[in-house]
């Protein structure tokens, strides 16, 4: 019955998507613009068959229905209706299905932005390219990787239920969902960019609109990497959160050049420079979104994550290589004619400071994706398995990071085209006074290492450069006469929102990363050690039963804080949890881990301790991070008619828009 | 040339082209340093990864560098070792066995009959591993008590 559900929403997914490619090509090719305005009808069929697939998959996940093999593998009777609900994205079929339908969500909004523009030339090829991604995604379901498959052989009385580590902990069960938003939501900037090299026009208000979803993308993709730094960080116990792994850089890839190309869209929204190079970031952008799945859900990369091998392998690196090859074989076709008049004037100036954020953010893109995909083409040349090791990603990172702090303090104060000595001295003397002052205090404090040090003033001296602009687009915004909560909206405003979140975030990843103390106590019952400064006690071993989980967990006082150390087995699986202690604060984590408990319950605990100062600011800079983005993406303060623009202004053209529809 | 000029005009009048090539030879040079950098980079932290059997059958190559070890915890052969916190245990694969000596701190789920990779190299010229990472492979759960390459035998969640 379920599956049945399942597999017409599939097929009335597939339909919708073919046939609105059929009528949007058949229209584009003769000319037909109506044959285009019937085609976005369809992408609401899309969007009805993804959600009668997702309620045929979440019936059978709430009432266990063990016929279908995704949910005797993912679901059992034990599991509890969160986790059951969010076991739809628990592994391959069903985390396709979520993405088809986020596919299909953001073609609806898409549709509805531009309903009344679909003639232009920009828009109708846009539409195309969607629904042939959106088509892509539902062939995969009704091919290799169907999530309404029937189970082989005798139905299970009980599922295996969703991996332990899945339903340990809510940041999981909501994780891949802001990674889904973010990856799929390049879709739309990357097909309205593909429109723009069929037309062969730039369409400067389209690049406003593919800028605009790309930062909601950005904003969810950002939040996605955060919280599963979170979840790992909580739930491992292994005291870190990022470790380099190719499904972390298969979303962090798309990450890097998202932020290069919000940057550099900036140029040309106010320049009209780097048309070129902002199109082929954002066909990047949705490349590296695709590989990145490629790498982590065919099983050719082994990751710690794990992820099931499938037989979606090829499907994936093929759709990979149309992608690439149609965007490379576009630029090369138009890319003359869409070449910007004109360059960069000096290279002191805003749009150069882009630049050299474009360059450093595509230098770490580059390391991290050689980094990722060495060890294929290694094993590919000579089938020699290896692994690239921490050392290298760090090695290169935290320079270009670091380099990255300084253009962000700098490039804020300085002005478009040229700047000139005074103007820098004026605008940039009380954030660098800022960032030495905040040097010296904590080198007073007896803070010592260097890359801490140069890392911390740095960003003392990026986030005052930042407050700076805040301030100023306050008082700009008084001035109006508008509330100066004006200051944070708008595009550059925003910005520098999230400016100042990155900061939060490099102070606390530099401050885990220097001054972390680790390491492993034996402590008997009764007994009491000392590390760094906390006094660590062992009571007593117990039993707990929570929910569907029971385990073993020690009983141990931290600086008089009770701590509880678990390792925990979910629905009587034999495979054992642990869920490391955490004491949170803003200036420092205790954190502590069982490393094994004796039998019987008697004995000393042997525990992993690790003390991480500030760690939790990374957690609040990328809720910085994200605030700010989605500041951005609302409209700001209208710019004045004197100042020099290339574009349209964005609320102008929504006025143009509705006034053509009424 | 002043900075007021439109942009038309400017690039009519601008000495364009020399200004482009050299540009162009920068990025080439920037993009030539970066490469090779990359290139050395990646090339020296390649760690390798070898079954047991597969170490111990290349083991005159393998000399003392660091690698990734794979096997399987052998059932009672744990064993304390000479400092704190050390111990040395066998792991297995196939007809092979290899002897460990580790000062690492094991992962939870540590124990006999576990498939474990250890991060290490061999000691001197003997075929004795020295082990200072130890990660617990699982079949049906991603365990990352350390951040790494945990193979799982059939690749598979479940």
């Amino acid at each position: 019955m379920n599956g049945t559900i399942g597999h017409v929403g599939l097929l009335v997914g597939l339909f919708g998507a073919v046939a609105g490619i059929a009528l949007a090509g058949a229209g584009i090719v003769t000319g037909r613009p109506w044959l285009v305005r019937r085609a976005r009808t369809y992408s609401y069929v899309v969007l009805f068959g993804a959600l009668v697939a997702v309620v045929g998959m979440e019936r059978a996940l709430l009432t266990h229905d063990f016929t279908l093999a995704f949910v005797a593998g993912n679901n059992s009777r034990e599991t509890p209706i969160l986790f059951s609900v969010t076991g739809l994205w628990s592994a391959l079929q069903g985390s396709i299905l979520l993405w088809s339908t986020i596919l299909a969500v953001y073609l609806v909004i898409f549709v509805r932005h531009v309903r009344n523009r679909v003639d232009e030339p920009v828009v109708s090829v846009a539409l195309l390219v969607s629904l042939v991604a959106a088509a892509f995604f539902f062939a995969l379901m009704i091919g290799p990787a169907d999530p309404f498959a029937a189970t082989v052989g005798a139905i299970p009385l009980d599922g295996a239920g969703p991996n332990a580590l899945l339903q340990d902990n809510i940041l999981d069960a909501v994780h891949p969902v802001f990674l889904y938003l973010g990856f799929v939501g390049f879709t739309v900037p990357f097909a309205i960019s593909i429109g723009s090299l069929v037309a062969g026009s730039v369409g400067e208000e389209w690049l406003a609109l593919a800028r605009r979803y790309a930062v909601v993308a950005f904003a969810f993709l950002t939040a996605g990497i955060v919280l599963g730094a979170w979840w790992s960080y909580d739930t491992f116990g292994w005291g870190g959160y990022w470790g380099w792994d190719p499904v972390e850089n298969a979303a962090l890839l798309p990450w890097l050049t998202a932020t290069a190309y919000l940057h550099s869209a900036m140029v040309q929204e106010r320049r009209g420079l780097l048309r070129i190079w902002n199109l082929s970031l954002l066909l990047a952008t949705y490349a590296l979104t695709i590989l990145g799945t490629f790498l982590t859900r065919s099983g050719v990369v082994q990751s710690v994550h794990a992820f099931s091998d499938s037989g979606i392998g090829p499907a994936l690196i093929s759709y990979f290589a149309v992608v690439v090859a149609v965007g490379v074989g576009l630029i090369g076709w138009r890319g003359d004619r869409l070449a910007s008049p004109g360059g960069i004037d000096a290279p002191v100036s805003r749009e150069g400071a882009f630049l050299v954020n474009n360059l450093i953010f595509s230098a770490i893109a580059l390391v991290v994706l050689v980094g990722t995909v060495f060890p294929l083409f290694v094993e590919a040349l000579n089938g020699q398995q290896v692994s690239i090791g921490r050392p290298y990603f760090d090695s290169f990172t935290v320079p270009l990071g670091i380099a990255l702090l300084f253009f962000m303090a700098v490039a804020p104060a300085l002005p478009w085209r040229k700047a000139s000595r005074g103007v820098l001295r004026r605008r940039l003397a009380l954030p660098a006074w800022a960032g030495g002052v905040t040097l010296v205090a904590l080198v007073a404090a007896g803070v010592r290492g260097l890359t801490p040090l140069v890392a911390f003033g740095l960003g003392a001296f990026a986030a005052a450069s930042a407050l700076r602009q805040l301030v100023l687009a306050a008082v700009t915004a008084r001035r109006h006469g508008l509330s100066a909560w004006r200051g944070v909206l708008g595009r550059a405003n925003g910005g520098m929102v999230v400016h100042i979140g990155i900061v939060i975030i490099a102070v606390g990843l530099t401050a885990a990363s220097s001054f972390a103390h680790e390491t492993a106590l034996t402590i008997q019952q009764g007994a009491t050690a000392h590390f760094e400064g906390h006094t660590i006690s062992f009571s007593s071993w117990e039993r707990y039963a929570n929910g569907n989980e029971k385990g073993r967990e020690a009983v141990m006082v931290v600086d008089g804080r009770r701590f509880y150390p678990r390792v925990g087995s979910f629905d009587g699986s034999s495979t054992g949890t642990a869920t490391p202690a955490i004491d949170s604060s803003p200036f420092e984590d205790v954190y502590l881990a069982l490393t094994s408990v004796p039998a019987g319950l008697v004995g000393p605990v042997t525990v992993d301790v690790f003390i991480q100062p500030l760690i939790a600011w990374l957690w609040a800079g990328g809720a910085v991070v994200v605030l700010g983005a989605l500041l951005s993406a609302a409209p700001g303060r209208r710019r004045r008619p004197t100042d020099p623009s290339s574009v349209p202004l964005p609320e102008l053209a929504d006025e143009l828009v509705g006034a053509a529809s009424r | 040339m002043t900075t007021v000029a439109t942009e038309p005009a400017r690039s009519v009048t601008r000495p364009y082209r020399p200004k482009r090539r050299r540009l162009g030879v920068a990025a080439a040079v920037l993009l030539g340093a970066m490469g090779f950098l990359i290139y050395k980079g990646v090339t020296s932290a390649v760690v390798y990864f070898k079954t047991a059997q597969q170490a111990v059958e290349a083991r005159a190559a393998l000399g003392n560098s660091t690698f990734q070890i794979e096997g399987t915890v052998v059932p009672g052969s744990k064993r304390a070792g000479t400092g704190s916190g050390n111990f040395s245990f066998e792991i297995s694969s196939g007809p092979v066995k290899v002897e460990v000596h580790n000062t690492g701190v094991p992962p939870q789920l540590f124990g006999p009959g576990v498939p474990v990779v250890l991060v290490g190299h061999f000691v001197g010229m003997t075929d004795t591993f020295a082990s200072d990472q130890i990660l617990v492979k699982h079949s049906n759960s991603y365990i990352a008590a350390h951040p790494n390459r945990v193979r799982g035998p059939n690749g598979s969640m479940h």
